[in-house]
């Protein structure tokens, strides 16, 4: 399992990314429903989607707004912007292509 | 219950820098936690439970606020970059200034050229005030090191500062070259009766860039 989450948490962007692609979201959000896709079987540390927040941002992938709620505090949203989509896709091809180089060295002929 | 969450993040935040992105965080930090809650008492969790999901899933964000931190605002490199090309403006405008009068010198060699020769002058003049001005206005703000309320009034003083200097180096600028222009196009060309309109094109032209420096921080205010 240990590897499997190092191998995703290298991901962290690019499952933001997918996320905001479907709609605006906000952090708690956006962890509920990586646990509700994997049927609970990952989820992020509070940390590391901050600190992706902030990476994504700098990147210019993102960008944030302040929710209007009239009770209790403001939500952070996030939205994707037209760099951060054209980053979504080059991430995308990047992993096919890992996973093809991966599959082809790691598995046996035949498997 | 939720009182205890609210507490736990103020103490969590109690080391953090008193800046606008801490509170931001922190802000971003209780909504998403408080809507955890929520969702996990209305799952049937009973609060002390839900409290304690939720405060084990904050975690350790003392990273984060390290982040916060040491955030440095400002690429050096850009900064060198920068400097080097305000450098390079400042240095052509100069130059400009400088190789202005040679027009005029030619022309007062060339009878008949005089008027040709002024304009050249002026409009060497006024492409390199019109380069220190481009390049006071580029120049990157004073760097802010951290977004607090101490920076942000600096950060308003040395704007405030730079604008008046600014402006009265511009004001310097323009009537030096008024006078000197002044005798000098006189002495060559003998037409003390016109010559004078050049203090009218000099009051014009520091009218104008006047009202670009109020309209360039207007529009930012």
């Amino acid at each position: 399992m240990s590897i499997t989450s190092d191998l995703l948490r290298g991901h962290t962007d690019t499952i933001i990314l997918r996320r905001l692609l479907h709609q605006d979201s906000y952090g708690y959000e956006i962890n509920k429903y990586i646990q509700e896709k994997t049927n609970g079987m990952y989820e992020l540390k509070e940390a590391t989607l901050y600190s992706a927040f902030r990476r994504l941002e700098e990147s210019g992938w993102i960008s944030s707004y302040w929710g209007d709620e009239t009770t209790g505090a403001r939500r952070r949203y996030y939205t994707i912007t037209a760099s951060g989509i054209q980053a979504y896709k080059q991430n995308i091809k990047d992993w096919e292509q890992a996973k093809f180089l991966i599959d082809t060295l790691i598995k046996e002929d035949g498997q | 219950m939720k009182e205890k969450i609210i507490n736990h993040l103020e103490t969590i935040f109690e080391d953090a820098p008193t800046t606008k992105a801490a509170h931001e965080l922190k802000e971003e930090l209780l909504s998403n936690s408080l809507s955890k809650y929520d969702d996990l008492i209305s799952g049937g969790e009973n609060p002390e439970a839900a409290y304690k999901v939720v405060i084990s899933g904050i975690g350790d964000v003392s990273s984060l606020i390290e982040q916060l931190n040491n955030k440095s605002q400002m690429d050096p490199k850009l900064i060198e970059k920068s400097k080097m090309r305000s450098a390079v403006l400042v240095s052509i405008a100069v130059m400009l200034f400088i190789l202005s009068i040679i027009p005029l010198i030619v022309a007062s060699e060339n009878p008949g050229y005089e008027t040709l020769g002024l304009a050249g002058l002026l409009l060497m003049a006024s492409l390199g005030v019109a380069l220190l001005v481009f390049n006071n206005m580029t120049k990157p703000e004073y760097l802010k090191k951290e977004e607090t309320v101490v920076e942000d009034f600096k950060q308003w003083q040395a704007e405030k500062t730079q604008k008046k200097t600014f402006r009265a180096a511009v004001s310097t600028l323009i009537w030096t070259i008024t006078i000197a222009a002044y005798f000098v196009i006189s002495f060559l060309s003998n037409f003390w009766h016109i010559t004078w309109v050049i203090f009218l094109i000099a009051a014009a032209l520091e009218a104008f860039i006047t009202l670009m420096i109020s309209m360039r921080s207007g529009g930012k205010g």
